[in-house]
């Protein structure tokens, strides 16, 4: 019952429906970033529907036969009839400078070459993979950031680590599934980087500010010193925590489900849900996303979500602990943000010589700063199978010691 | 006067000027110490940027037609100095490069050895003189096609300023595009780091006496009202005193990137990308300056009007992010990095100041009206 009281302080405070209000604004404005992608994108959506997504012997030979249709329809487009053509883009690169051709005939044009380029990279994908050379790549990180001894050492480990997941991933076929060319549309990096990364920075906002109005409600508003002044009115600590948790968990889910509403209405996704997430056409470098486990598209997002409302439990444990000690919205807010970028530079100022520097990456500042390589091989610093789960857990038992050490400081603590 | 002191005082609180000195501390390393560490960055940036400086003492801040003739003998004695040092070279004259040219045009795959040799040359030794030539290389093909460049740039419609630019000798100034892209993507940060600290150094202005519950003691005054007044004021001195002490932290770190010979160049040099404005370098980091305090009075009375309406401090922050967001936005499009460019039209820039200031000067005008009349409670 108190905490339904607790909760509706919450809920009268205007500004949090204005800041959801704005950063859902902000959020749909980053998801109108390709829209200008949208029509070459619907290539993929009639592919999907035409073989399914999986890439076999069996889809090759369905999509080889259409090609030579294809072929066959762009020769019909090209003006001059002695030359044949091989590709469609070998007409599009003859028309880069003169084009006779209409807008509507330039258009199926190029449709017919984003066909090419589906049906001719997903022939290469067994050799493009065959091609990833794991030490090369490891020895290239280790040579940019200037590691030596023990980290270098590390980084080898790991990636060795991740060869043997590539070749799992390859007798799977986990690569060898149709999506978005995301060498051209980047759409991974829009989803869980650039809305990932706002989801995460506007819901630390929201959180911290929560937590800390509600935590330091009765010092702002002068009615500690009755609240507080018996025991179960000290209990009311455990009761503003419990509130936090279910407002955190609230705005999470309005922002998070509010801009994925409005992602997945402006981006048609329909048939790539079972996708592999470490399938090639998601690659956006030359070194393709490797997930350690085989996830499709679908659990991947399930897992985005998930480790998104984690860090902001993290970040609410953080706040509540600062709101304990300091008593005052705005000086909370400040150090949070203090403990923000420390997290942030921290594991950029130690020489890169021995693990230290991977040790000191597992903290939820520098998790969510690169949230499309969760669950990846991709992030040099960061690339441990279990660095996530490592992380939350660490961090959890932490806050959560600290925290009820805190609470046992406030129940005894003066007042005044 | 007194009073405006008092409040002065108030908003220095010592706790909140500990955090902001970290908060510095940190938004510097995370976002403008790379700026100053790395300038120029590398080769042959830095020779790049040694050779414009011999430019500049020996021809002065432009380098018209004779001069650039100038110019490409003394690369032409460069050449033949390299090619001495190629001549004394064991390991080049084995392999049979005795000139610049054959060094350059050698077929590094042919060769392992010699490609090897080469690499020790440039990276490991790293010999001034085949970095300096790249270098001055670059310069001379600048310099060369800068007009044609222009024709051809099609981030410019504007024909007419094309002529104009053409006719213009400023043209010929010697200024480095980098040293500019340096400066401007410095000044930007700061003026980001200047606006957020006005907005948490001045944001608690009024809500301090609100949380002391010293309004309803102030308001049944005449003086009391006269606060808002009052407090207007401390709240822009306040503005300008936080923004002269960055920009001056700023400036006697960026005197140790040494870019004053550059002061005089004009930003139509050769160099640079296209500024609308034939201004100097020196003109363009006043005119900067400018921007930042203006953007610092702004933020200061937006900082005012909030901390007057906000009843806490989560509403206070809270309404403050929206704003941060939006001046950030405009800060690094074109109200401070590189202003005037040709990336937004020079309208855009001056209105949308002049529009930020009368938003300003209206709400404080505004509220001060509604002052005088309003309730307490």
């Amino acid at each position: 019952m108190i905490i339904k009281q607790e909760l509706l302080k919450i809920i009268r405070m205007p500004i949090i429906w204005g800041l959801i209000v704005f950063f859902l604004g902000l959020n749909i404005l980053i998801t109108m970033n390709n829209t200008d992608f949208k029509e070459d994108m619907a290539v993929l959506s009639n592919l999907v529907d035409d073989y399914g997504h999986e890439i076999n012997e069996e889809t090759l030979v369905k999509i080889e036969n259409d090609y030579e249709k294809v072929v066959a329809s762009v020769n019909g487009l090209a003006e001059d009839k002695n030359k044949t053509y091989d590709h469609p883009s070998e007409l599009l690169e003859d028309y880069k400078v003169q084009n006779p051709l209409t807008e509507e005939e330039m258009r199926k044009l190029w449709n017919h070459h984003y066909f090419e380029v589906y049906y001719r990279t997903s022939k290469d994908i067994d050799g493009i993979y065959e091609n990833i050379n794991l030490a090369g790549i490891a020895d290239t990180v280790i040579r940019m950031y200037g590691m030596e001894a023990g980290a270098a050492e590390t980084v080898r480990t790991q990636f060795q680590k991740l060869d043997e997941r590539l070749d799992e991933l390859m007798d799977n076929g986990e690569h060898k599934h149709l999506f978005f060319n995301n060498m051209l549309y980047e759409m991974h990096e829009l989803l869980f980087e650039k809305l990932g990364r706002a989801f995460l920075f506007e819901l630390m906002i929201l959180v911290v500010l929560i937590t800390a109005a509600v935590t330091n409600y009765e010092f702002e508003n002068r009615t500690a010193s009755i609240s507080y002044t018996t025991i179960s009115g000290r209990n009311l600590v455990l009761k503003k925590l419990g509130a936090s948790a279910i407002a955190t968990s609230a705005v999470t889910l309005v922002v998070v489900g509010g801009t994925f509403t409005a992602y997945f209405l402006t981006y048609d996704y329909t048939g790539l849900w079972n996708v592999p997430i470490s399938a090639y056409f998601n690659a956006e470098t030359p070194l393709p996303y490797i997930s350690w486990w085989n996830l499709t598209f679908l659990e991947y997002m399930g897992f985005f979500v998930l480790f998104i409302l984690i860090s902001q439990y993290l970040f609410m444990g953080l706040s509540y602990i600062l709101s304990i000690y300091l008593k005052n919205t705005y000086l909370v807010f400040f150090a949070f943000l203090i403990l923000v970028g420390s997290g942030i530079l921290l594991p950029g100022k130690v020489p890169l010589t021995t693990d230290l520097v991977f040790y000191l990456h597992y903290n939820p500042f520098t998790l969510i700063l690169n949230p499309h390589e969760w669950l990846m091989g991709n992030g040099p610093f960061t690339i441990y199978k279990h660095y996530e789960a490592v992380t939350f857990g660490i961090w959890a038992v932490l806050l959560a010691l600290i925290s009820i050490t805190s609470i046992h400081y406030f129940k005894r603590q003066q007042l005044h | 006067m007194r009073i405006i002191l008092y409040e002065l005082r108030k908003l220095l609180n010592w706790k909140l000027i500990g955090f902001l000195v970290l908060l510095s501390f940190l938004f510097y390393h995370m976002f403008l110490s790379t700026g100053f560490e790395y300038f120029p960055n590398g080769r042959p940036s830095g020779d790049h940027f040694k050779v414009s400086k011999q430019m500049i003492a020996e021809y002065g801040p432009e380098m018209d037609k004779k001069e650039f003739e100038d110019f490409k003998v003394t690369y032409q004695e460069e050449v033949e100095k390299a090619g001495e040092y190629l001549k004394s070279h064991e390991g080049f004259s084995e392999a049979g490069i005795a000139t610049y040219e054959e060094f350059r045009s050698f077929d590094r795959s042919s060769n392992p050895e010699v490609n090897e040799l080469l690499g020790k040359v440039m990276f490991e030794e790293g010999v001034d003189i085949f970095w300096e030539l790249q270098a001055r290389e670059g310069i001379i093909d600048f310099y060369a096609h800068n007009d044609e460049r222009i024709f051809i740039s099609d981030n410019i419609q504007d024909e007419e300023w094309k002529k104009e630019y053409v006719k213009n000798p400023s043209r010929h100034a010697i200024l480095p595009n980098f040293v500019v892209e340096n400066f401007s993507n410095l000044i930007t940060m700061v003026a980001i780091l200047i606006v957020l600290s006005v907005m948490i150094i001045v944001g608690r202005v009024h809500i301090i006496d609100r949380k002391n519950n010293a309004i309803t003691l102030q308001y049944t005054t005449k003086e009391g009202r006269n606060l808002f007044k009052k407090k207007m004021a401390a709240s822009m001195v306040m503005a300008t005193i936080i923004t002269t002490v960055y920009l001056f932290v700023f400036f006697l770190m960026y005197a140790q990137n040494e870019t004053s010979e550059f002061f005089a160049s004009s930003l139509y040099a050769f160099e640079t990308n296209y500024f609308w404005i034939d201004m100097t370098f020196l003109q363009y980091i006043i005119i900067s300056v400018i921007g930042v305090y203006l953007l610092s009075l702004v933020a200061a009375a937006i900082a005012t009007l909030i901390s007057r309406i906000a009843v806490n401090y989560i509403s206070l922050i809270g309404a403050h992010i929206p704003i941060a967001v939006l001046l950030i936005l405009l800060m690094t499009q074109y109200l401070i990095t590189r202003i005037f460019s040709h990336q937004y039209p020079v309208l855009l820039t001056i209105s949308t100041y002049v529009a930020l200031l009368v938003l300003a000067g209206s709400i404080l005008f505004f509220r001060w009206k509604k002052e005088q009349k309003v309730d307490i409670v």
